[in-house]
């Protein structure tokens, strides 16, 4: 039970890393095309 | 189109609609068949069928349009989507499984009475219903006109041919034509981005053509500014479309109804994060391709309006105006192009600043634009088109007239493809929740055979109810754009009622009913003051809800 949870919230924390990274990549390339 | 573009186009749906019959053939559990599809998708289907039922044609039109004409910027719509994505699957998901539903209204019952879950679920079926004949008219008019194709014929294609595989095998063909068909749109998308690229003059490469749409404004990806008029800006896409993206995942049923056909529990999660990990990159290349084909029509020859139907109606009506606009445009358009390829010959020694060069290209440009929207309010006013929005038209324009031989029918069948996509999946959600939730509400079980029945019975008439909202869509004007912004006039209640079930244990089904009737007549009263931009008004009304239900905690005491 305890190793389930512990794969979701590596999924969870996977999502939100993600979602930052592609935040600070996509103004970067906002920034060097403008 | 060439005949082999006929021939790709016929045969791409004719094998769409054989494999959607095939792979529903078996419908032995009667409703579990017919509207969860016996439960048993892994998670890879239930990625495809989230993204297919929410990548409708007007997206693969509208959005390098978009790109085309406004940037990138609403990319940032999706920002909160991967996040909803978190919440669903820590809260809607285990619910929805645990209690074995058919619809995400049902558990509405079992936690408050039958007159919540009925109102939220009439609710569902009027939006859902109006606004899915609108989505078979919106992409059947560009179609119709681009083809030369009659608008109730183009209609019945859209919206009227998935009938058959969806009214024969339910959830289950729905499932795995949306797997097949979303496996092509983007194989079809990506070639399409790869032509563009391939189809620059020689000596243009994809950073010159990425420097031209940066110059021109068209690569903000991120807009920091906040106004709350503003509909794309990274605030109002993490705040606004995380709540938009939890009322459309976690409440509407075209969208529950593909992730409760998961296995398990494991296998939804899955599905829903992969989504959320997966939808922004996917958004921006669609946009980036749009971007790409402006940088590329800086480099060609392009039309002055590019629904060359209404164009073509404008030169009949008024030679002269239509003869004079397009000397001054083609003249403006040629310095233009010759400007363009200056700008990218001189970069290569000058690098990237050449700030003179830069301002007389941008002069050029906002003085075609400027011509361009004269044209444009002339058309409208004139009423030469029956649809004044030109942007859907600028990606089919650069299919039509700048691809290859058969890739040309291929991204014709993408567009009616995704339409598909997202209609079978709207028409099997409304015949779950019209049978399940009114129909069937407090009546004694049918046998599977019975179910069977009465389920094929309401696709085919939500089929025929969509079609003709189709059909009538020509004769209602600026009302279609209405019934397109009347979801989200009730999504931000609906996921207000969810909330309050969920996370408020003490509210009652009156207080919530009350709640939610408040927050629907606040929420029509911002829209009709034009106060916020849609996309706030999901996060209000769901708030107004969750606020007034808190009082039960208070009235306790």
């Amino acid at each position: 039970m305890h190793t389930k949870k512990h794969t979701y919230r590596t999924w969870y924390i996977a999502v939100i890393v993600v979602l930052i990274i592609q935040i600070v990549l996509y103004y970067w390339f906002t920034r060097y095309w403008k | 189109m060439s005949s082999f573009d006929w021939i790709v186009l016929s045969v791409t749906l004719a094998a769409m609609i054989a494999y959607g019959v095939y792979k529903g053939r078996d419908q032995a559990s009667g409703a579990q068949s017919y509207l969860l599809a016996d439960r048993q998708m892994p998670w890879y289907v239930v990625l495809l069928g989230i993204m297919a039922t929410q990548a409708s044609a007007i997206t693969f039109l509208s959005a390098p349009g978009q790109a085309y004409t406004d940037g990138m910027r609403f990319v940032q719509y999706y920002f909160g989507l991967p996040l909803a994505m978190i919440v669903i699957c820590i809260t809607f998901i285990p619910i929805f499984r645990r209690l074995n539903v058919y619809t995400a209204y049902e558990y509405l019952e079992q936690r408050f009475d039958k007159k919540t879950r009925l109102l939220t679920s009439l609710l569902f079926l009027l939006s859902r219903g109006l606004s899915t004949g609108v989505s078979i008219y919106a992409p059947a008019i560009i179609l119709s006109s681009m083809l030369g194709w009659n608008i109730y014929l183009t209609n019945v294609v859209m919206g009227g041919l998935l009938i058959i595989y969806t009214y024969t095998g339910g959830a289950k063909a729905v499932a795995h034509t949306q797997k097949l068909q979303f496996l092509i749109i983007l194989g079809s998308m990506a070639l399409a981005g790869y032509l563009v690229v391939h189809q620059l003059p020689a000596g243009v490469g994809m950073s010159d053509a990425l420097y031209i749409a940066g110059k021109s404004g068209k690569l903000n990806v991120i807009t920091t500014g906040f106004n709350w008029k503003d509909k794309y800006n990274i605030w109002s896409g993490l705040i606004g479309g995380f709540f938009l993206a939890l009322s459309y995942f976690g409440t509407d049923q075209s969208q529950v109804g593909r992730y409760i056909t998961g296995k398990d529990a494991r296998e939804s999660k899955l599905g829903l994060l992969i989504n959320g990990l997966v939808k922004i990159p996917m958004q921006f290349a669609i946009l980036l391709i749009g971007a790409l084909v402006f940088a590329f029509y800086s480099f060609h020859p392009a039309p002055l309006y590019f629904n060359s139907s209404a164009y073509n109606a404008l030169k009949h009506a008024e030679p002269q105006l239509a003869a004079g606009n397009e000397i001054r445009y083609n003249q403006l358009h040629s310095q233009y192009e010759a400007q363009a390829l200056a700008l990218v010959s001189s970069r290569k020694f000058t690098g990237n600043s050449q700030s003179a060069a830069v301002t007389r290209f941008k002069q050029t440009q906002q003085s075609l634009q400027a011509l361009r929207d004269s044209v444009s309010l002339h058309i409208a006013a004139q009423h030469y088109s029956p649809d004044k929005n030109d942007t859907n038209y600028i990606f089919l324009y650069f299919v039509k007239n700048a691809l290859p031989v058969g890739i040309v029918g291929l991204l014709f069948a993408v567009i009616i493809l995704a339409s598909w996509g997202s209609i079978s999946a709207a028409l099997n959600s409304l015949t779950a929740s019209s049978l399940m939730d009114v129909q069937m509400m407090g009546h004694a079980p049918m046998t599977a055979r019975g179910q069977l029945k009465y389920g094929r019975l309401h696709t085919l008439g939500w089929g025929i109810f969509c079609i003709c909202v189709a059909m009538f869509a020509a004769k209602l004007g600026s009302l279609i754009e209405a019934v397109n912004i009347l979801g989200s006039l009730f999504y931000g209640t609906i996921l207000g009622i969810f909330l309050v079930a969920f996370y408020v244990k003490r509210a009652k089904g009156s207080l919530v009913f009350t709640a939610a009737i408040i927050a629907e007549i606040s929420i029509i009263a911002i829209y009709l003051l034009d106060i916020v931009s849609f996309l706030w008004l999901n996060v209000i009304g769901a708030l107004i809800v969750v606020m007034i239900s808190l009082l039960s905690y208070l009235r306790r005491k």
